[in-house]
């Protein structure tokens, strides 16, 4: 290098860009983080109004354990959420296929009305649940949620779905009919294998948008049926209690843990990079 | 009208040498090929000219204006790149006045001049056009325009006809040689088809793992090349290689004696002849042959015909020749027979392997 | 390929379950209140309803609906040009000038967090921002003499949960359309002599526009339909259109004026996607 000379060169410019860039986002990221960061470290301290020196203990996690209506709340929780995920996913995969692979009318329609679920304030479809479940006597309680879960994941399904199966287009289908294979041994060896990493993604967001649902649940949930988003803020709303913190720290590293394992397995995004570029 | 002069260029990327010591001249309104295959470095030192590259060492001048401490915004060259990159948020004529724009040019003087740049592309009429909205052969004129708009002392071409289907290629081939003589600009252009350099530009240089390999007019590059990677890059030849005798003889294949004066008397280490395929003349083994000084016999192994031309492959003993003939006779020699190929010494060529 | 009756069959029992299942959860709940707006009472419990325009006339001659409905609007343009400040530079941060090999795990770090509980993340900030938090204890650290911080329960307080909620959209809808950019687009503006200034002005921001935008739908709609942020974080502070909302369904139990509040909250959305949509329409996923 002759570095002496060039030193104000482009390049030593772009250096500085990369400095600031990085500057940016590390104060971001320190935005993003530090409060998930402290909550959790206060679910280890022992005083109950979360005062300073810090004292370690793990008797907050201890009591998490004791408390029935925290693990039914998470029973819940998880069974909602796994319920929700199955039938998202099928319904929402199901959908998808017609899209990608039919043309007819009123298709634009269908796509459109995807959209209010999703853009609508959670506050407004809340409660506009709850007042149709009461009305017409589905009443409220965990099918209720179910029902709401489910409709609020199927938009993220289809999209996400839909994007991968735009990315191959019909002509390996179209190469498995010309070789004999019939419509379902096509959809079964052919179109599903390659759709997979597509459908476990979409699962995943499906899992994701149930687990984390605090609204719809909120609305819907009867007095003594509750999920672990429920049952949370009604604590915080009674006075804030190291038991929270345990708690909801367990929710943070949990599912931060799920979506790193998978960003491991699948790159970001949900779909496996398959080279190209632009 | 500039020059462009380049000294000692070099640069990597890790530890390859993407440029290695790189000296070129390229005169004012010439029009000057980068020839190479891909990763031969011609994309590099395009961009080092452009300022895209920072070199690690040696220097590029244009005009004499040293070019090292200029930011690509301020050295005044216009670029045409592989796929245009045609603004699309822009309609033709902004995107063509985009470069007056950002010098301040007055209103007025910018709509006549993008007219003017326009019309000589022959796309009058476009200018409300989006990018998205023209085929390929007038995105590339868009292009064009907006890279000559600014009057640039240079203008920068990377591979700039590669995404056009063929019989536009031949097409915009002409025209962009007619454009570029009608503004004289200093032109400066890569390429890896040997053919668009051959009918293109001025002068020709051949690069090969960051080096230019050989570099001269296009007829000079061809008929006379270098270097056994020359010869086969530009165009196809046929190597024989074998031990020098005196009196620009070499002993070739199956022990015959080839002439060719350029054969260095002493007869010291081996030296590597090459014959062009169409230099060659063919004919059936007890026709009369041509009466050049260069023969060999051989059979027949291949026939590639091609309408106007016809390819042989000849199996000579242990080498095997390739022999592009007019498709003048009445039926094309047949695989199997047995032939003789000659060739006239003057057309042979001693190239360093 | 397949004749036409099997492939209405088809197509039917491919979209069919989805959107039945849509209609029953969403379309008709949402008619269903559109009714219920229109009525006195609830007509639960053997009460008689009759249809009327009270609880819409309410909102028009209240001032108390309009003053909070202008605050959720505020909070919403508060929290969005928050998010457009930190986030784009972020995006672009992360699409421009950070080295591809940490591009990938930064982008991750960033939107990690979004896939995390929404109540968890709010509930978080209380640790930071109440007297005796980590703000109050590290600004004191520093400055001992100063009183205490106790930002907790302050209209500030929400603006900076929903900022950490929604940041991370931004950031992705902002640094997917940026990252679409060609690089070649950009070298070619500046051979044409374009500075770095100008590059960004007429190119970089152009072309990111369509990421900005549907950054802003994404944050703005939902932060003025917003209430768990507000109570928890906002305390008394914390009154907005969508708190009332709420209280109406969950306190007061009067159905129809918080059917009819949630309906006039609609309203104001669907103006802003009817607003958005020439822009939104030209970039619908998949056409």
């Amino acid at each position: 290098m002759n570095g002496g000379a060039q030193a104000v060169t482009p390049r030593a410019r772009r250096d500085t860009g990369t400095w600031l860039a990085g500057i940016w986002l590390a104060l971001i990221l320190g935005f993003l983080y530090l409060p998930i960061a402290a909550m959790a470290v206060m679910a280890f301290n022992e005083s109950v109004l979360y005062e300073l020196p810090f004292k370690p203990t793990t008797i907050w996690f201890e009591r998490l354990a004791e408390n029935e209506r925290l693990i039914r709340a998470s029973v819940n929780s998880i069974g909602l959420a796994l319920a929700n995920t199955v039938i998202a996913t099928v319904l929402g995969t199901m959908a998808a296929l017609a899209f990608a692979r039919y043309t007819f009318r009123g298709k634009t329609l269908l796509r459109l009305l995807l959209f209010p679920p999703i853009t609508i304030p959670w506050l407004i479809i809340g409660t506009a649940m709850l007042v149709m479940f009461f009305w017409i006597g589905i009443g409220r309680g965990l099918h209720a949620m179910l029902l709401g879960h489910v409709a609020l994941s199927l938009p993220y399904v289809v999209v996400v779905v839909g994007a991968r199966l735009a990315s191959f287009g019909p002509a390996l289908e179209e190469a498995a009919a010309t070789l004999g294979a019939n419509p379902w041994q096509t959809f079964r060896r052919v179109t599903l294998p390659v759709l997979a990493p597509g459908v476990v993604a979409a699962a995943l967001f499906a899992f994701a948008v149930s687990f984390d649902q605090f609204v719809i649940s909120y609305f819907l949930a009867p007095p003594g049926v509750s999920t672990l988003p429920v049952e949370i803020y009604s604590a915080i709303r009674k006075g804030f209690t190291p038991e929270v913190n345990a708690v909801s720290s367990i929710i943070i590293v949990v599912s931060m843990g799920v979506v790193l394992l998978f960003a491991r397995l699948y790159r970001f995004g949900g779909v496996p990079s398959e080279g190209g570029g632009r | 009208m500039s020059v462009v002069e380049i000294q000692g260029v070099t640069k990597r990327f890790g530890t390859t040498p993407a440029l290695d010591d790189v000296h070129l001249r390229i005169e004012e309104g010439e029009l000057f090929a980068l020839l190479g295959p891909s990763g031969s470095g011609k994309t590099t030192l395009l961009r080092a000219i452009a300022g895209f590259v920072d070199p690690e060492a040696g220097s590029i001048h244009i005009d004499g204006d040293p070019m090292h401490d200029l930011p690509v915004h301020r050295r005044d060259i216009g670029m045409v790149f592989q796929h245009y990159a045609l603004f699309p948020h822009m309609s033709v004529f902004d995107n063509v006045a985009f470069g007056l724009s950002v010098r301040h040019v007055a209103r007025a003087e910018t709509a006549e001049r993008v007219r003017a740049m326009l019309a000589l592309v022959q796309l009058d009429g476009f200018e409300e056009r989006r990018p998205g909205q023209l085929s390929g052969g007038q995105q590339q004129r868009v292009a064009l325009a907006r890279a000559l708009v600014t009057r640039p002392r240079v203008l920068l071409l990377d591979e700039p006809l590669g995404a056009l289907d063929k019989r536009l290629r031949r097409q915009m081939q002409i025209e962009l040689r007619q454009i570029q003589r009608e503004v004289g600009i200093t032109t400066v252009f890569v390429t890896h088809d040997q053919e668009e350099a051959l009918t293109l530009s001025d002068r020709i240089a051949i690069l090969d793992a960051g080096r230019i390999v050989q570099s001269g007019p296009p007829q000079a590059v061809y008929e006379r090349p270098r270097t056994v990677f020359a010869a086969d890059f530009l165009g196809d030849a046929n190597f024989f290689t074998g031990r020098p005798q005196a009196g620009g003889r070499m002993l070739g294949p199956g022990g015959k004696e080839l002439l060719c004066a350029e054969i260095p008397g002493d007869a010291g280490a081996e030296v590597t002849l090459a014959v062009r395929p169409e230099k060659m003349r063919i004919a059936r083994a007890g026709e009369p042959a041509s009466g050049d000084a260069n023969h060999l016999e051989g059979t027949v192994t291949g026939v590639l015909y091609a309408g106007s031309t016809v390819t042989y492959r000849v199996a000579c003993g242990e080498v095997e020749v390739t022999v592009l003939e007019q498709n003048r006779e009445a039926a094309p020699i047949a695989q199997g027979e047995a032939v003789t190929v000659s060739w006239r010494p003057d057309h042979t060529v001693v190239v360093e392997p | 390929m397949l004749n036409p009756r099997r492939r209405t069959w088809a197509l039917l029992g491919l979209t069919g379950p989805a959107y039945l299942w849509l209609t029953i959860a969403v379309f008709l709940p949402l008619s269903a209140m559109l009714y219920f707006s229109f009525l006195t009472v609830a007509p639960f419990g053997g009460r008689e309803a009759a249809v009327s325009l009270k609880h819409y006339q309410a909102f028009l001659d209240r001032d108390f609906y309009q003053v909070l409905t202008w605050r959720s609007l505020k909070l919403g343009l508060h929290v969005t040009f928050w998010c457009i400040v930190i986030g784009y530079p972020a995006a672009l941060a992360l699409a421009r000038y950070v080295p591809g090999r940490w591009r990938e795990a930064l982008l991750l770090m960033v939107v990690l967090p979004f896939w995390s509980n929404a109540l968890v993340r709010v509930f978080s900030w209380t640790m930071v921002l109440r007297e005796g938090g980590v703000l109050d204890s590290a600004v004191r650290m520093v400055f001992p003499w100063l009183e205490p911080i106790d930002v907790l329960f302050t209209y500030d307080a929400i603006v900076i949960g929903l900022v950490h909620s929604f940041l991370p959209y931004m950031i992705l809808t902002c640094y997917v359309s940026l990252q679409a950019i060609d690089g070649a687009l950009i070298e070619a503006a500046r051979t044409l002599g374009a500075s770095g200034l100008v590059v960004f002005r007429r190119i970089i921001l152009p072309l990111s526009v369509p990421g900005l935008f549907a950054g802003v739908l994404l944050t703005f709609v939902p932060v003025i339909g917003s209430f768990m942020e507000a109570r928890i974080l906002g305390g008394r502070a914390g009154t907005l259109l969508g708190t009332v909302i709420e209280d109406q369904f969950t306190v007061v139990f009067n159905w129809p004026r918080g059917a009819a509040l949630s309906f006039i909250l609609l309203a104001i959305v669907l103006l802003i996607l009817a607003a958005a949509w020439p822009v939104l329409r030209r970039h619908l996923p998949n056409g």
